[in-house]
């Protein structure tokens, strides 16, 4: 499903879809890009991004009392650095959305796929066998 | 990481909400919670100090926003202090600044408070 044969190397991790999993994910993400020659800049927009796909699964995938998981990837392909979220939720595109007014319009969401949007070079959703795989990748050289 | 609240009361009726740490999708409830129970219409002013906020998602800001809209609708002043380049950033991809009060220092924000004091006792004059 998750198609990473031409990374340099990748991690894995499996939440659940509960907010409290923001420490793991957190976690997670430190470690793996601490091998990396990235600034303190690209982790903070990294951090971000992951927060905000995860907040996605958890608030619009699934329905708020069932258990569902979410696999993250993280693979590095030369300056690459390429997230994979799977989950099985309901079909969800947040590509979809529009963008945010936020000042007059609290109800309206997008906020967080207008940040994922502005912080990454890629982003891509597909729907795969009752599965949504969202991408995004971001160079840390450019 | 999380996230630490600390509310005091402001001259004028007012009350400094000083946030550390992380407002996320994890600790934006908290937040909800504590200016539920602390900021009501006899609140004049709210100063929400971002000096020690590391990191902020738009579940923060979802709360942030609410409470600006709150204090709107009140006629109350609200504003942002301190904001750190990381937290700012965030800001300014939503383009959420616009029609805020945004003070980079205590000394900027004194100074603007001060003037708006002076000119209303101007006009009582």
């Amino acid at each position: 499903m998750v198609n990473n044969e031409n990374a340099t190397w990748s991690k894995h991790i499996q939440l659940i879809n509960k907010t409290s999993e923001c420490n793991r994910l957190f976690e997670f993400l430190a470690d793996s890009l601490e091998q990396l020659p990235v600034t303190k800049e690209f982790r903070h927009d990294l951090k971000l991004v992951s927060e905000e796909l995860l907040a996605n699964i958890i608030k619009h995938g699934y329905d708020s009392h069932a258990d569902g998981t979410i696999d993250i990837e993280l693979a590095v392909d030369g300056s690459n650095v390429r997230m994979t979220f799977t989950d099985s939720a309901s079909a969800f595109n947040p590509l979809e959305r529009k963008d945010p007014d936020v000042i007059n319009d609290l109800s309206e969401g997008g906020m967080g796929i207008l940040l994922v949007k502005s912080l990454t070079d890629e982003q891509h959703y597909q729907r795969d066998h009752d599965h949504n795989v969202f991408t995004v990748t971001k160079n840390y050289n450019k | 990481m999380p996230l630490t609240i600390e509310i005091h009361a402001e001259p004028h009726e007012g009350k400094r909400i000083s946030l550390a740490g992380s407002l996320d999708t994890d600790t934006a409830a908290q937040l909800q919670d504590k200016i539920d129970h602390e900021i009501d219409s006899t609140v004049h002013m709210v100063i929400m100090d971002l000096k020690r906020l590391e990191f902020l998602s738009s579940a923060g800001l979802r709360v942030i926003f609410k409470t600006k809209k709150y204090m709107d609708s009140h006629e109350r002043k609200f504003m942002l202090l301190n904001l750190q380049p990381q937290v700012r950033k965030v800001f300014d991809i939503i383009k959420a600044l616009d029609g805020m009060n945004v003070f980079k220092s205590q000394e900027e924000m004194d100074e603007y408070l001060t003037a708006m004091q002076n000119k209303v006792m101007d006009g009582d004059a």
